[in-house]
């Protein structure tokens, strides 16, 4: 059978409705779902319109194919996963995509004009992200048992390094370099303190500052994919979270010898 | 009493951070405020159970991220979003930022010689490092324990879609 007789006004809803599927996952796996979740939304959209997905997951590339159980027809498409931050913005307006698109029966035309809707809502201002990350790693200083000159030392060391970290992020360096400058920095800035000022009490600012880069998402997603099933994904993201907080502890151990804590 | 009220007012920081880490991810602006109840009730229940009931940190830890992964759940019914956009940021404040940064320096302090008393830093360093580990491990699980429990329940649903 040549390839003219498959061409159906079918396939091209299989093709398109196979390539929006793939875009979905994708965007779902680089912005933080867990490996369970990017299968079930994609299953979910794939059963309204009457087929069936069936997804192969990894960390950096997406494999998907959409079978037609009707006209028996089959679309199969590879496509790579961009390193992206966390979006939970992102995640959370997919999933109530899905149960719009179920409710007023949409085409997949207006699906995939959502999801490039969807991508492209603006995320909270820097200033904001860098002053709210800021507190955060202050009030870890405060558990930490440090007093308030030691919460502002945390905060300045914590601002600096996670504008660091975006600029890097921004030149393209490799992800695990971007939080190796972003330790190097903060725990250099806390550490010109607290050597400075030696009875101050800073060593709670000195051991807090790098508190922002802690990998939470991957380390409670590679739970959540090992207890699963998804064990490879799993051993993948602990894997990647592994090296995050090398990185952490490299630039804080630099940090630490130079200064002779 | 007074002790109750001091635990309440020491968790509030929770809430800041918990929120500081939701606006990292980027989540829904609509959600901020339960983020910040649930950051300040992880560390409320876990300094409860500490100080008051003398529980030890890792249980402590484990029954209040179990707590936070429930509300998660019930409030992304109300809040309209998955359940980890609420519960991932929300158990980071208890994240044990001191006993890592003891581990590390124990371990950088045992690398360089052993002309120190290195046998009580080595017990002190393994002390911080397990528990560390073993407080992280409790916040994932306790994270995801509601998730195990109501994955059955959400795939019988999408079974009768299919058979619908």
């Amino acid at each position: 059978m040549s390839v003219s007789t498959i061409k159906s006004p079918s396939s091209e809803v299989i093709q398109e409705l196979g390539t929006v599927l793939l875009n979905i996952g994708i965007a779902l796996m680089s912005s933080g779902a867990s490996t369970s979740r990017t299968r079930m939304i994609v299953d979910r959209v794939a059963t309204h319109y009457g087929m069936e997905a069936d997804l192969f997951i990894t960390h950096s590339v997406l494999t998907i194919t959409v079978s037609d159980p009707v006209n028996e027809l089959q679309f199969s498409r590879l496509k790579r996963t961009p390193p992206q931050g966390v979006n939970f913005t992102l995640v959370s307006d997919i999933s109530r995509m899905t149960w719009r698109l179920k409710e007023n029966n949409w085409t997949v035309a207006q699906v995939e004009e959502e999801l490039k809707r969807l991508k492209a809502l603006p995320h909270y201002p820097r200033i904001i992200v860098l002053f709210a990350v800021g507190f955060a790693d202050a009030c870890f200083c405060y558990f930490s048992g440090g007093n308030y000159s030691a919460m502002g030392v945390a905060m300045f060391a914590t601002i600096a390094g996670l504008y660091i970290k975006q600029e890097s992020f921004k030149l393209e360096f490799n992800q695990y370099l971007c939080v190796f400058f972003a330790a190097l920095l903060a725990t250099l800035l806390a550490g010109l303190f607290r050597s400075t000022f030696p009875e101050e009490g800073y060593s709670a600012a000195f051991a807090s500052c790098v508190l922002f880069l802690i990998p939470g998402v991957p380390l409670i997603n590679t739970v959540t994919d090992l207890f699963e099933g998804n064990l490879l994904n799993g051993l993948i993201r602990a894997t990647h979270a592994m090296l995050i907080a090398f990185m952490i502890a490299l630039g804080m151990t630099i940090s630490i010898l130079i200064y002779h804590f | 009493m007074s002790e109750f009220l001091y635990i309440i007012l020491k968790s509030i920081p929770g809430g800041f951070a918990a929120v500081g880490f939701a606006i990292l991810f980027n989540v829904p602006k609509r959600t901020l405020l339960s983020i910040f109840s649930l950051g300040f009730m992880v560390i409320f229940i876990r300094n409860t159970a500490m100080q008051i009931f003398e529980v030890n940190i890792i249980l402590s830890s484990l029954i209040a991220s179990v707590v936070v992964g429930f509300s998660g759940v019930y409030i992304s019914h109300w809040r309209k979003a998955p359940p980890l956009v609420f519960s991932i940021p929300a158990v980071i404040p208890a994240i044990p930022g001191i006993f890592l940064y003891r581990f590390m320096i124990g371990v950088i302090t045992l690398s360089k010689g052993i002309d120190y008393d290195h046998e009580t830093i080595l017990y002190e360093t393994m002390n911080n490092g397990l528990k560390a580990f073993f407080i992280v491990c409790g916040l994932a699980v306790g994270v995801i324990f509601p998730n195990l429990i109501f994955r059955k329940q959400s795939f019988k649903r999408r079974r009768n879609i299919i058979e619908d």
